[in-house]
């Protein structure tokens, strides 16, 4: 009897795979569990930054995400949405949303060693408002003009409302109800930092180390409690970083708006609408869009040109989706479809006056890289357009905050919270984002009134009455929202949490190495 | 009764098949499982669909986007579903993962599943849920997987196992068995394997091997004395007919008349010397051995003619096939009808007729004679050892001599009474060559002067048959004493040998021997040469 060559390579076969099945779960095994401290992940963004890095010096999302690894605030916000403590160790507030008790968890160190007490945090918001802005207004300055005293800051150099009790007890109070007091302060605007020369110290997992203008270097704070996870990271600003990830230079492209086929290699967290594209509106004085009939007109010209074109806004390959209101779906403050596009509609009747207006007047219009094709598509509707491309970040800011020499400027703005007071930050009087060029009285007392609504019913029909006078006044035509997820080399790194909220988290808490 | 199975059926009934079984059942229960767990799967998110849609109607009638996209989210990471869509009057509002191209679809159908929730609260609003429709597919497959894995190469060793075992160990022992070696394939396996127990396996089969060895040679021995007894006894009464023709020289009145009986006495003692040699090889005796050979009466009746003559009966043969050539052990053939001849002298009044017939292949000899005939009575012990009828001094050895012979060529000798004739008829089956013309004068006569010169032939087929006839033709000219060669015939190259060595060196082989005869044995010097070796004339 023979021995069949088949039969042999059958068992040679399977004992092959036998062996490469345990091998792989060896190694799988040992891959979860094996932490390389040496191994740096590389992390980059395709927008820049501004430096020096400070927590008040937050004005874009960007900077949101990198200073969370430095810097920790009072509260922070759950996987679920929940606040919970962070430097506060816990929390109490009073039935009227006025009065805020904070218990410090003194054992946190600063990074050159320093224990973190109450006063770091009373401090670091009252140098914050003193350091140099970045924005039209003061950073912190949409949640401390509700403080106690605030008024008599410029005066005093103090915040009477906030009171250091003890060494771990802050107490914040402010004038007025206060509804999203404990959600604005997760922010890591509102950490507490240690200011010495052009290095700010702060309590977080890393420290920032700037490289250079494009490269930024974070190291393990050695006084953090956390053992374990990422040990260093390199934050680098890439003009095409979707591109680079794919060829392996870096881990992870955080913040992409790219649509990005999923691979065994690349994979894609997953995201909500995180961000609005708007067309800012400048309606200063003696501006084109001073008057309001125009801004109307323009509304509702660039969503007739939305719509028209479903396939142009595909080519974008941007994760975004045409939406006339501001407010998100399903949230307070958000209109009926029909009666927003009613309203959107009220602008067509002044179209041909905002052509003939721009035929004496070009409307000058600056715009990134994306959604060039609107220019296109407004000069073939008769609009008079004089276009440029801004040439860096940083361009931007200038021209929105500071500069106001375009009718239209098209720009992106995270201020997106569950609740619509989220929008106080780009349309309100005090917000941290928000240019005069957008300013509209109406609306900005309108969100103004409203954060101090408690009553959820209140709420709702307050914030109607808001986005009507946001598609009535026009601040801005609010093209539609963006999703930003994180891409990540899937070969390299595991993540941790794959749904990310829109305040993105630090990256230690995402994602963790192979 | 349990009939022993081959290895292999014996692998398949205790290993392959309960492997098989094993397999099959596993994935059966795989399958089970697998849905079973999907069943339960779904059940759980069915209860998180309804769980989630009361949370997401609250968040709805609040408007509070917080309660929607932490429940949902929620939802997405720990209850298995892949998409969460709620649209508001059938028109897209909100998915989780965000959805750009507002149409809320299963990517598959067949890998995912859709289903709705109404919100009665809010019914504005309804809630698509995409959840997969296998959760655990790569459980499964990994199962299917590890079984395969664990499973068939189990299975492929044991077969491995099995084969080496059949190769190494039954297949030479079975070599060695058959040859009863000691030092055959069998013991040079179990040296390979040096195991303890193989080598007191071994140290037994020697033993026994000795011992089937000893009793073999013993049975043989004792089948060979039986014979021989046999032999004796049946020489015992075969000597009396030719010793009687002698002893009746005795009383003849002069030497003239002796003389002209000289041929009978010398006929008489070649039977007797033939019946001493076959005594000599007493365990050859018994043996039939059927041979192309020419049936002769002249030699049989030899010594039965002068106890016709005195008892004044005709011994006539009708329908002669004397001289013809029939496939039988001559020799015994001819010592069988003898008997039947010479009982049939004892009993005939005045005539005894041997009649001779071929019908089809087949060859009868009938001896008739006008005797009474035998007693219905003895009838049934006619042909019995020992048992005798109407004769003084019989033996009751004749006729169960013959029929012993006759039986011994595939047919039997049978008694009747005809007309009121006593036959003896000898039964020959399958003894003759149809293609041969056996028509012969009946007229012809035995004539008691035709005793030739004892004459063995033996029958060596060569192989191939493709011998030329040229090469037989070149060796019949050798004029060997010892091997007269006839060239063809039956199809055989046939080769004839007078020579007594040359017969029992083929008797004691098989029934016919067949020599391949190779190109390098050369002409027909070389294939003389070798046949001279073979059976040591040299």
């Amino acid at each position: 009897m023979q021995i069949k060559a088949k039969a042999k390579i059958f068992v040679l076969i399977g004992l092959g795979a036998i062996i490469a099945s345990a091998a792989f779960w060896a190694k799988s095994q040992s891959a979860g569990k094996k932490l390389q401290p040496n191994r740096t992940v590389r992390v980059a963004f395709g927008v820049q930054w501004k430096l020096p890095l400070y927590p008040a010096s937050q004005h874009s999302m960007i900077e949101d995400a990198i200073l969370a690894n430095q810097f920790e605030s009072l509260v922070t916000r759950g996987e679920n949405g929940l606040i919970l403590p962070q430097c506060a160790k816990s929390y109490r507030f009073n039935d009227d949303f006025t009065v805020f008790d904070f218990d410090i968890d003194t054992s946190r160190r600063f990074s050159d060693g320093s224990t973190l007490t109450a006063s770091d945090f009373k401090r670091s918001w009252e140098e914050g408002l003193r350091l140099r802005k970045n924005s039209a207004n003061r950073n912190l300055e949409d949640m401390v003009t509700l403080v106690v005293g605030f008024e008599d800051f410029d005066r005093t150099g103090s915040l009477r409302g906030v009171e250091v009790i003890s060494s771990d007890h802050l107490r914040v109070t402010f004038k007025r109800p206060f509804r999203m007091a404990l959600m604005h302060l997760t922010g890591s605007r509102f950490a507490a930092f240690q200011h010495s020369g052009e290095k700010f110290l702060g309590t977080g997992r890393f420290v920032i180390s700037p490289v250079t203008d494009s490269i930024l270097q974070l190291k393990r704070n050695l006084f953090h409690p956390t053992d374990g996870g990422l040990q260093s990271i390199e934050i680098v600003y890439l003009e095409d970083p979707e591109k680079a990830i794919a060829l392996g230079d870096i881990d992870i492209v955080a913040m992409s708006a790219t649509r990005v086929d999923e691979t065994d290699e690349l994979k894609v967290t997953v995201g909500v609408e995180d961000a609005s594209l708007f067309f800012h509106l400048n309606g200063l004085k003696g501006r084109t869009f001073s008057e309001s009939r125009l801004r109307l007109a323009f509304q509702a010209l660039v969503h007739q040109i939305l719509k028209e074109n479903p396939d142009a806004i595909k080519n974008t390959r941007e994760r975004f989706q045409v939406d006339e209101q501001t407010f998100l779906p399903l949230q307070a403050g958000r209109l009926p479809q029909n009666q927003a596009a009613a309203l959107v509609a009220e602008g067509d009747q002044y179209i041909d006056m905002l052509i003939k207006a721009s035929q004496v007047q070009p409307i000058k219009i600056a715009m990134g890289k994306t959604f060039s094709f609107l220019e296109v598509a407004l000069q073939r509707k008769g609009l008079k357009i004089i276009s440029r491309r801004y040439t860096s970040t940083e361009d931007y800011f200038n021209e929105f905050y500071y500069k106001h020499e375009s009718d239209v400027a098209l720009g992106t703005a995270s201020v997106h919270l569950s609740d619509p007071d989220g929008m106080y930050h780009y349309l309100g009087k005090h917000g941290a984002i928000t240019s005069p060029m957008i300013q509209r009285p109406l609306v900005a007392e309108l969100f103004e009134v409203g954060r101090n609504i408690t009553d959820q019913d209140q709420i709702v029909a307050h914030y109607q009455k808001a986005a009507e006078a946001i598609l009535k006044e026009v601040p801005a035509v609010h093209l539609g929202f963006v999703s930003h997820s994180y891409i990540y080399r899937a070969d390299r790194l595991q993540v941790d949490r794959h749904y990310l909220e829109r305040h993105f988290d630090q990256f230690a808490k995402v994602f963790n190495l192979k | 009764m349990n009939h022993p199975r081959t290895l292999q059926s014996w692998f398949f009934e205790t290993t392959a098949k309960p492997i098989y079984l094993m397999i099959g059942f596993m994935m059966v229960m795989q399958i089970i499982f697998t849905l079973y767990q999907n069943k339960v799967k779904f059940e759980e998110v069915r209860v998180s669909a309804t769980s989630l849609s009361n949370i997401l109607a609250v968040g709805l009638l609040q408007k509070n986007r917080l309660v929607i996209e932490t429940g949902s989210a929620y939802a997405i990471a720990n209850s298995g579903f892949k998409k969460i869509c709620i649209y508001e009057r059938g028109e897209f509002r909100y998915s989780i993962p965000f959805e750009v191209d507002k149409e809320c679809r299963a990517d598959s159908w067949f890998f995912f599943k859709e289903f709705d929730v109404i919100l009665e609260s809010v019914p504005d609003f309804r809630v698509k849920f995409i959840a997969l429709r296998f959760p655990h597919w790569k459980d499964s497959i990994v199962l299917f997987l590890v079984s395969g894995l664990v499973c068939f190469p189990i299975y492929f060793i044991l077969l491995l196992l099995v084969r080496k075992v059949d190769t190494h160990l039954i297949t030479p022992l079975k070599e060695s068995v058959g040859n009863l070696q000691i030092d055959g394939p069998f013991s040079k396996a179990l040296s390979k394997f040096n195991i303890v127990e193989l080598d007191d396996l071994m140290s037994s089969y020697v033993g026994k091997i000795e011992e089937i060895k000893e009793l073999t040679e013993r049975e043989s021995q004792a089948t060979r004395d039986a014979a021989i007894g046999r032999i004796i006894t049946q020489l015992s009464h075969d000597l009396r007919a030719p010793l009687g023709s002698i002893e009746q020289l005795l009383y003849l009145p002069d030497d003239a008349a002796l003389s002209s009986q000289k041929l009978r006495i010398r006929e008489s003692i070649y039977r007797m010397n033939s019946m001493i040699e076959s005594l000599r090889r007493a365990d050859l005796e018994l043996m039939i051995e059927p041979k192309i050979e020419t049936l002769r009466f002249d030699h049989g009746l030899t010594g039965l003619i002068g106890k016709a003559k005195q008892k004044a009966i005709e011994i006539d043969i009708q329908n002669c096939y004397h001289g013809v050539r029939l496939l039988m052990d001559a020799p015994k053939f001819e010592r069988a009808w003898v008997n039947l001849v010479s009982n049939a002298l004892d009993a005939a009044k005045r005539k005894i007729m041997i009649v001779t017939e071929i019908s089809g292949q087949d060859f009868f000899l009938r001896v008739v004679d006008d005797g009474p005939g035998v007693p219905e009575d003895f009838l049934p012990k006619l042909f019995q050892r020992g048992a005798t009828h109407g004769k003084h001094d019989g033996t009751g050895l004749g006729l169960a001599y013959a029929r012993q012979i006759m039986q011994g060529h595939g047919g039997d000798v049978g008694y009747r009474r005809e007309h009121g004739q006593t036959i003896f008829e000898c039964h020959l089956p399958n003894a003759v060559d149809q293609e041969k013309d056996y028509t012969m004068d009946n007229s012809e006569v035995f004539d008691a002067g035709l005793v030739q010169k004892l004459v063995r032939t033996v029958a060596i087929c060569f192989e191939p048959e493709s011998l030329s006839k040229s090469v037989l033709s070149e060796m019949a000219s050798q004029k060997s004493d010892d091997f007269l060669f006839s060239g063809e015939m039956h199809g055989a190259n046939i080769v004839v040998s007078n020579i007594d060595e040359v017969m029992f060196e083929i008797l004691e082989g098989n029934e016919q021997e067949f020599i391949h005869v190779s190109p390098a044995w050369g002409d027909a010097n070389g294939i003389l040469a070798r046949l001279k070796l073979k059976f040591n004339l040299s």
